[in-house]
């Protein structure tokens, strides 16, 4: 097993770097491949088993996104293909849409390979509690975010809200899908919040004799969790 | 007249809150900040206004400069202890100014909140700025480091002196167009060539986005840095910190190639920041040396953060750790673990103020330094509050044993899972909306201690 976490120098906010030392936990064996922005993607020359893409600030997004586009034909072949998993939180999910509309109405083209689009609203901030479902998974969530997204199928979303926000303010489906690529809004310690979500995102990755890490002991998190944001009376923040 | 009369309103209702025994610190500055919109852009500019922001150390810099400035015969208003956000800098100058907004004061000498800076910079356009440092914050609030250096960046007014610190790849590069003076801290014992924290941000040279290397690293993205690639260095340092030597109480510090030593006010190294912060300032203010040696001999840090207290034979430290604040948390964890002495830890993180209406999120102890606190001399950890479960997590992830982590929601039951045996120290962590409630469990800790200690 092989999982690239890209460019950890940048994108590295908000907690989101411990899904990657989360499944490292449940895959003792597999290698983690770190690579920075001044390093070819891993990706583009042998196979990786998950690519992994954390929060960033709005202007390590152009960094990213001009790293990126030179992988954009890769990127769609591998997600087209079903190659491998990818996983992107945060605003990480916008790189992959098709342009990011900056305050003064200056689009940053994308990589097209999602229909949805990103538009900034800097200095409004986003936060949000949220309860999301993907078939009969419950997962709890939170956003924290300058930008909400739009153009969202509901074939391609990922999941569904059940209290909280999706990906823009007036819709309930949050998150995108696309056969094994899966992005969300959602950041911070999504997989360790989540057991049953590792568990699908292991299986997804061929992993399915791979245990979830400190399996009690995080579902006793989640139970606490999901009972404190079902009852809360506010989700913003 | 709007002026004169928000300045008169302002005043008397600062009045009336004392006469009430309530806090004056904030609503004064509203009123006045009500009646006159424009107040901080209207009242006349003292003879030297200095603001002091960054993410940590703010206050301490902000108290240390006023208490400066006065130990040198100067009358200073300062927000030492009026809020860091518009309101409180409102409510300083309705006490600074005379009812025509003159100023009674020679200085100001601001605290100045980083996102609360747009609305106060532009406004009272101070002569000096200070920058500690900038890092990360409460994710909800700061979001991260770029964006409260845009902030910052787009609201420090053109012409301002800028004091900043020449260790941070992010903040020192603020308002280059701005005349400036650095410091710094030079290699310290403990320090690191690559960085042993989870989080450092902005290691990335800024020209070329090779990640930069350190010569030597404090904590986190601290330290000399240089860009194998393209050559981009740390800005050179008026002022450098380097020895300080705890029992004659001494700081070395370097100055255009000569070394001098200076009173150390507290050996903590985000402290000698602090004070190297204040000496490269008062030597801009046209001090000189000697005066400014003279001078931090009388000038303490009040650290309300620490509190000792002895159970029998065992320390029981309380310590403030500001949840959602990573780095503040991950500086109090490192001190734990380099602290001599066999300890138990008690952690109570949580931030209370959500607990009514909401779940607080806990994505921010994911970029704790947790690890430091998998130590062998650390034989005990006990977690509580609310969302004591993703501490537990949190401890396990970072590799600590099971057998060592213990948890109980309620804060007086976890103290009473404190195991006195062979340990000296036990460690009392706490958010600073838990403060009151610190005081209770540390006397329940004490007493256990103590009554345990006598069978
Ligand atoms: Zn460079």
């Amino acid at each position: 097993m092989k999982i690239e976490v890209l460019y950890p120098e940048v994108c590295c906010l908000y907690g989101d770097k411990s899904n990657a030392d989360y499944l490292k936990k449940c895959l003792p064996e597999c290698e983690m491949v770190y690579t920075s922005l001044t390093d070819e993607p891993r990706f583009a020359f042998e196979p990786v088993d998950l690519i992994y893409l954390c929060s960033m600030s709005e202007r390590s997004q152009e960094l990213v996104l001009e790293r990126l586009k030179n992988y954009k034909n890769v990127l769609r072949l591998l997600i087209d293909e079903q190659k491998c998993v990818i996983l992107a939180v945060g605003n990480a999910m916008e790189l992959f849409g098709q342009y990011i509309q900056k305050e003064d109405g200056e689009k940053i083209e994308a990589l097209g390979i999602t229909d949805t689009y990103a538009v900034r609203q800097k200095p409004d901030r986003f936060n949000s509690l949220g309860i999301l479902s993907m078939g009969d998974m419950t997962l709890v969530g939170y956003t924290t975010r300058f930008s909400h997204s739009y153009g969202l199928s509901k074939e391609d979303a990922l999941f569904k809200v059940v209290r909280g926000s999706g990906i823009n303010p007036d819709t309930d489906l949050e998150g995108v899908r696309k056969g094994r690529f899966f992005a969300t809004y959602t950041v911070g310690p999504l997989l360790i919040s989540n057991p049953d979500f590792t568990r699908f995102i292991l299986d997804e990755m061929g992993a399915p004799e791979a245990t979830v890490a400190f399996e009690k002991e995080a579902r006793e998190a989640y139970e606490k969790r999901l009972a404190g944001i079902r009852a809360a009376k506010e989700l913003l923040q | 007249m709007k002026l004169f009369f928000a300045t008169l309103f302002a005043k008397l209702a600062y009045i009336a809150l004392r006469i009430l025994g309530r806090n004056a610190s904030h609503f004064p500055g509203a009123v006045a900040l009500k009646l006159c919109p424009d107040f901080l852009g209207r009242v006349a500019k003292c003879p030297m206004t200095i603001c002091v922001t960054g993410t940590n150390g703010k206050t301490t810099v902000t108290n240390m400069v006023a208490d400066f400035l006065e130990q040198r015969g100067k009358k200073v208003g300062s927000n030492r202890l009026d809020s860091n956000i518009t309101e409180g800098v409102a409510c300083t100058y309705v006490l600074s100014v005379g009812l025509f907004g003159r100023p009674k004061v020679d200085a100001m000498v601001l605290e100045v909140d980083e996102r609360a800076s747009r609305l106060i910079l532009p406004y009272i356009k101070p002569d000096y700025l200070v920058c500690t440092n900038l890092f990360r914050d409460s994710i909800m609030r700061n979001a991260h480091p770029d964006y409260i250096f845009e902030v910052l960046e787009t609201y420090i007014p053109d012409g301002v002196f800028m004091v900043l610190n020449a260790d941070d790849p992010l903040s020192s590069r603020l308002k280059s167009g701005n005349e400036r003076m650095y410091f710094s801290v030079g290699r310290q014992p403990s320090d690191v060539e690559e960085c042993i924290n989870r989080v450092a941000d902005n290691t990335i040279c800024p020209e070329c986005q090779t990640t930069m290397k350190y010569d030597y690293l404090h904590y986190h993205h601290l330290g000399h840095y240089r860009c194998p690639a393209c050559g981009y260095t740390a800005p050179e340092a008026a002022y450098t910190a380097l020895d300080a030597d705890v029992a004659e109480g001494t700081l070395v510090v370097e100055h255009e190639g000569e070394k001098k030593t200076y009173p150390l006010i507290n050996d903590a190294l985000y402290n000698i920041y602090n004070e190297i912060a204040l000496i490269a300032l008062a030597s801009k203010l046209g001090y000189d040396e000697d005066t400014i040696i003279s001078t931090l001999k009388n000038i303490g840090i009040t650290e309300t953060r620490f509190r000792e207290l002895r159970a029998g034979d065992i320390d029981v430290i309380c310590c403030l750790s500001k949840g959602c604040n990573s780095v503040a948390c991950s500086r109090n964890f490192d001190n734990v673990r380099m602290h001599p002495g066999k300890k138990a830890v008690y952690l109570a993180l949580d931030d209370t103020s959500y607990m009514k209406n909401t779940v607080e999120y806990t994505g921010w102890i994911w970029d704790v330094d947790y690890e430091f606190l998998n130590d062998p001399d650390i034989k005990q950890i006990v977690v509580t509050c609310p969302r004591c479960r993703d501490h537990r997590l949190r401890l396990l992830m970072a590799g600590v044993d099971p057998e060592k982590i213990f948890l109980a929601e309620d804060e007086l039951e976890a103290a009473d899972l404190i195991d006195p045996e062979g340990i000296d120290k036990v460690y009392l962590l706490y958010d600073n909306t838990l403060y009151d409630r610190s005081v209770k469990i540390a006397d329940r800790i004490v007493r256990n201690l103590t009554e345990r200690g006598r069978k």
